[in-house]
């Protein structure tokens, strides 16, 4: 398949596939974590074409393709997140979508370095669940997977701001706009934790 | 869909201890004799055999799982040494509750894509009799394995090719209700590291939902009723593996209550799919809440509207409950 036809699969599938099976998704995940509190949004999306074009065409370094099935391999092509108010939320909502979901993967997004300060969040990968087909659905153009972020208002906030200025890995920055970045990314770090803390020394039955 | 490559290998119980036990095995060529054609028969139908909906589990949060590697490793590539390393993993699992048994992996052709039958016969003993013209000789025989209609257990997967193959297959286990653990987790936990599709949240709010959604639009008395009694008594229900359409079976319900309960689940076929009963999840969505007064008045209400159903007014002499409605069902019970 040449990025033309990949491209006409990929725009076919976003409108008849993905869209409708993420706003099924996006209801899903609302009634999942219904009854928990401090839940800023809860939404589902599909990849946009360009956007799923743009990585599917993706080359390393040796100057081939990363992905030789991008079809099949991108695993966001539904991506949903759920934005919560403080760390220890980010825990409950975690709890709750692994009580109605399975995980293929599932990780907490940190930097390498302890003085290092950029993107933190919770991540799976989980199976797309069978309520969402329909019983005459054509599965082979669905994907069987769905990428979850759950994350805290500042680790948000960091990473939408990152995003829309256009940095991106591998750009070279300069020293004072490196030293920017991880000031930013501390900032929202920082406040994560002083939030956390307040709102545990406020309500001491908070479960953490 | 002929089947291509068939190895078989007698396992052990080993679990716990150190695996210095040799796995015998095998290749049996396809041929027409009685035992490939019942290989055969079963590879044909796994997939309407294996009707458990399972999906393997990921390793310390790492999309990884052992089994589902080796299972492509062995499709990939067959050979009596890939079919070894399952059959040691299976071992590996395999408690002194389930003790020896025969698996056979068979692999073959389904459509454009290749399909795996992982699959368990249990040793026990038995008795062969045989008949000629004049004589009937019986004999004993200590190490026979059968396709056990109380502990078969089988798995399938369909390799197509694509990048996350198999991370999903069907599975059968005739103990999955067992009430030992160790045996009830056997197969499809402890051997295929793997789950239930349907996470017992999951799969107990389907169920309740439609229960909810039916009780809201029914009229008819006898579906409320019996609808109502299940609902008070799903408390009870053990850890178990259930479909919706067995939870109707466990209860009993008339022909009509299944029928209203299938159509309010959508889609339909999950009205078939198995999840382990999870009595809070259920009662998070459907209780029932009941008051009992020293004058033997019994009050039920949906636990959610029980507030609004019946107003409180709290004097010295006691608690007084009222409500208005229509009397749409009135019957004696012998018990509350």
């Amino acid at each position: 398949m040449n990025d033309e036809e990949l491209r006409s699969e990929y725009e076919r599938r976003y409108r008849e596939v993905l869209q409708p099976l993420a706003a099924k998704l996006s209801y899903q995940l609302v009634t999942d974590v219904q009854g928990l509190e401090r839940i800023d949004r809860v939404s589902a999306r599909a990849k946009g074409v360009d956007r799923f074009m743009g990585k599917a065409t993706k080359s390393t370094e040796s100057g081939t393709r990363k992905y030789d099935d991008p079809l099949n391999q991108i695993q966001d092509q539904i991506g949903a997140r759920i934005v919560v108010f403080y760390l220890d939320d980010v825990k409950a909502v975690s709890k709750a979508i692994e009580a109605y979901h399975r995980p293929i993967e599932a990780k907490l997004l940190v930097p390498d370095s302890l003085n290092g300060f950029g993107y933190f969040g919770k991540h799976y990968i989980l199976t797309l669940p069978e309520d969402l087909f329909a019983d005459d659905a054509e599965r082979g153009s669905c994907p069987q997977f769905f990428e979850l972020q759950i994350k805290t208002l500042f680790q948000h906030a960091w990473s939408e701001a990152e995003h829309d200025v256009g940095y991106k890995p591998g750009d070279t920055l300069t020293e004072l706009q490196t030293r920017q970045l991880a000031f930013a990314a501390a900032q929202a770090w920082g406040a994560d934790q002083i939030f956390c803390q307040i709102r545990r020394e406020l309500d001491p039955t908070t479960s953490h | 869909m002929p089947i291509k490559t068939i190895y078989s290998f007698l396992t052990y119980a080993r679990k716990g201890k150190a695996d210095d036990t040799v796995v015998s095995g095998t290749e049996i060529p396809p041929d027409e004799g009685k035992l490939c054609k019942m290989l055969g028969t079963m590879f044909a139908n796994a997939r309407t055999d294996c009707t458990i909906p399972i999906v393997f589990s990921s390793e310390n949060g790492k999309k990884e799982n052992g089994v589902r590697n080796e299972l492509m490793a062995l499709i990939d590539k067959p050979s009596l040494d890939a079919g070894k390393a399952v059959a040691i993993r299976l071992q590996q699992a395999t408690t002194g509750n389930s003790g020896m048994g025969l698996l056979f992996i068979s692999i073959g052709d389904d459509g454009a894509a290749t399909r795996i039958v992982v699959s368990r016969f249990p040793a026990d003993e038995g008795v062969v009799a045989e008949r000629d013209s004049d004589n009937l000789t019986v004999e004993f025989v200590d190490q026979v394995f059968l396709k056990s209609a109380h502990a078969y257990k089988a798995a399938t997967y369909l390799r197509e090719g694509k990048a996350d193959d198999m991370w999903k297959g069907h599975a059968i286990d005739k103990q999955m209700n067992n009430g030992s653990r160790a045996v009830a987790d056997y197969w499809i936990v402890d051997f295929l590291k793997s789950d239930l599709q349907s996470t017992p949240a999951g799969g107990t709010r389907r169920l309740a939902q439609a229960l909810r959604a039916v009780l809201t639009a029914t009229d008819d008395p006898q579906i409320k009723t019996e609808i109502t009694a299940a609902v008070q008594l799903a408390g009870n229900i053990p850890d178990k593996a259930l479909t919706i359409a067995e939870f109707g079976d466990e209860f009993h319900f008339s022909p009509k209550t299944k029928e209203a309960i299938a159509a309010k689940v959508n889609p339909a076929r999950l009205v078939n799919e198995k999840f382990k009963f999870d009595s809070s999840e259920f009662s998070k969505h459907l209780a029932y809440k009941q008051i009992e007064l020293d004058n033997g008045a019994v009050l039920t209400a949906p636990a959610e509207k029980f507030d609004t159903c019946f107003a409180k007014q709290q004097a010295d002499a006691g608690t007084t409950f009222s409500t208005t409605g229509q009397v749409v069902d009135e019957r004696l019970r012998t018990v509350k």
